[in-house]
């Protein structure tokens, strides 16, 4: 099968899709994204490639014709192994992508069961890119953890012990399997996070809606010192640090991206 | 009527995508049907001049993009009551699975719509079969 790969300014994305995917019924695939510059993947072998760099116009960099696999989970595997890693150190993907050169820290999430963090969502690259800029140490809390991604990628960072809570049992067998699968122990707890409160532990990540945020800032436990939160959009940030602040932190930093958001609290 | 409910118009811009518009007495009425990819970002629905509605399936989540067009002010709700088993397998969940939308146009002829994307897929990572449905009518302005 044909795959072209248009490389163009990350900046022009909406204006080349409203000349691109009138012409391309198949969809278009962003493969990567890195230094303002995004690619552009269309598979098949229609339209003729004249008419995609037509339609990439003044924002086209680079355009590339190759054949690549008629089978669409081989193609998906290798457009995995061409992501830059999350933070330009963590590469989460799944099992049969290529492996990242040394020293990158790798992370392999099988079959999630339909829990969320394969590692594509803004959320939680945002969580992971927020955790490499952290002081590791202590015990960790991957509160929403779908398939434990974050607390997985916590302990290979250097915290200690980690704890996973989620409500949905498909979430904590994900969990469970994917940590052995990493090599880090985590231990994976079911609670419903919209009713509970938070476990005492030093550093918490919650990557959960805004009504379990609620929750967890007016239950937070004195001994924890830095929440990282998402899985919110932008909108909801303000009234979300506001919860937290209540319970004795200050918010630290922010990042947004096709708005969602993340932010760093610390206790003040 | 307002001539943004252009019929001929919509199903041109619609003829690859497997779009079919009607007519309604204050609106016009699309519906189309694809599989798409998982990852890729593909044109399900479009109203020339007005909006064009797009799909991404992620294994994180669906993407449901409405895109304006022609220098209309698009704003845009998620209908949650009908937000339902995205990332399930046809074999894991019995209901079509499903997303709903509210829709504003603001201009000098101010739309509302009401849109409906179904989906379902048979395999974790298979492309995803989608079937999207949208109203728009104008709105009385004085109302």
């Amino acid at each position: 099968m044909r795959h072209v790969a248009l490389t163009i300014r990350e900046a022009d994305l909406d204006e080349v899709l409203d000349r691109l995917l009138p012409i391309v019924p198949q969809g278009v695939h962003q493969d990567t994204a890195a230094d303002g510059r995004l690619e552009l993947g269309i598979y098949g072998d229609a339209p003729p490639r004249a008419d995609l760099e037509a339609a990439a116009g003044g924002s086209l960099l680079a355009s590339e014709e190759t054949e690549v696999s008629d089978d669409p989970d081989e193609r998906r595997l290798a457009a995995i192994g061409r992501r830059p890693p999350i933070g330009g150190r963590i590469v989460v993907r799944p099992e049969g992508a290529p492996a990242p050169e040394p020293g990158l820290i790798d992370v392999v999430i099988g079959e999630t069961g339909g829990a969320f963090g394969a590692g594509t969502h803004p959320t939680t690259a945002l969580c992971l890119e927020a955790l490499l800029g952290l002081e590791p140490g202590g015990a960790f809390a991957d509160l929403g953890c779908g398939t434990g991604v974050l607390a997985i990628v916590a302990g290979k960072l250097g915290w200690g012990p980690l704890i996973a809570i989620d409500h949905e049992p498909a979430a904590l067998h994900a969990t469970d399997a994917n940590a052995r699968r990493n090599g880090v122990e985590v231990d994976a707890l079911q609670g419903d996070l919209s009713e509970l409160p938070p476990p005492p532990a030093p550093t918490l990540a919650a990557n959960v809606p805004l009504k379990v945020h609620m929750n967890l800032a007016a239950k937070l436990a004195p001994e924890t010192r830095v929440v990282l939160i998402s899985g919110i959009v932008d909108d909801h940030v303000g009234p979300v640090t506001k919860a937290y602040e209540a319970a004795g932190l200050r918010l630290v930093d922010t990042a947004v991206v096709r708005n969602w958001a993340a932010a760093l609290l610390v206790r003040a | 009527m307002s001539p943004l409910f252009d019929v001929a118009a919509a199903n041109a811009a619609g003829a690859a995508h497997g779009q079919l518009a009607s007519a309604l007495p204050d609106g016009i009425a699309l519906s189309a049907h694809k599989l798409v990819e998982e990852g890729a970002r593909a044109q399900l629905l479009i109203l020339p001049g007005v909006v064009r509605i797009d799909v991404r399936p992620l294994p994180d989540g669906l993407q449901v993009v409405p895109r304006p067009l022609g220098g209309t002010e698009l704003g845009w709700e998620v209908d949650q009551d009908a937000v339902t088993d995205y990332g399930k397998t046809a074999l894991e969940t019995e209901l079509p699975a499903m997303v709903r939308f509210r829709l504003a146009f603001w201009g000098d002829a101010p739309l509302a719509g009401r849109l409906l994307v179904g989906y379902s897929t048979d395999d974790r990572h298979a492309p995803t079969h989608f079937v999207g449905h949208v109203v728009i009518r104008q709105v009385d302005a004085d109302r």
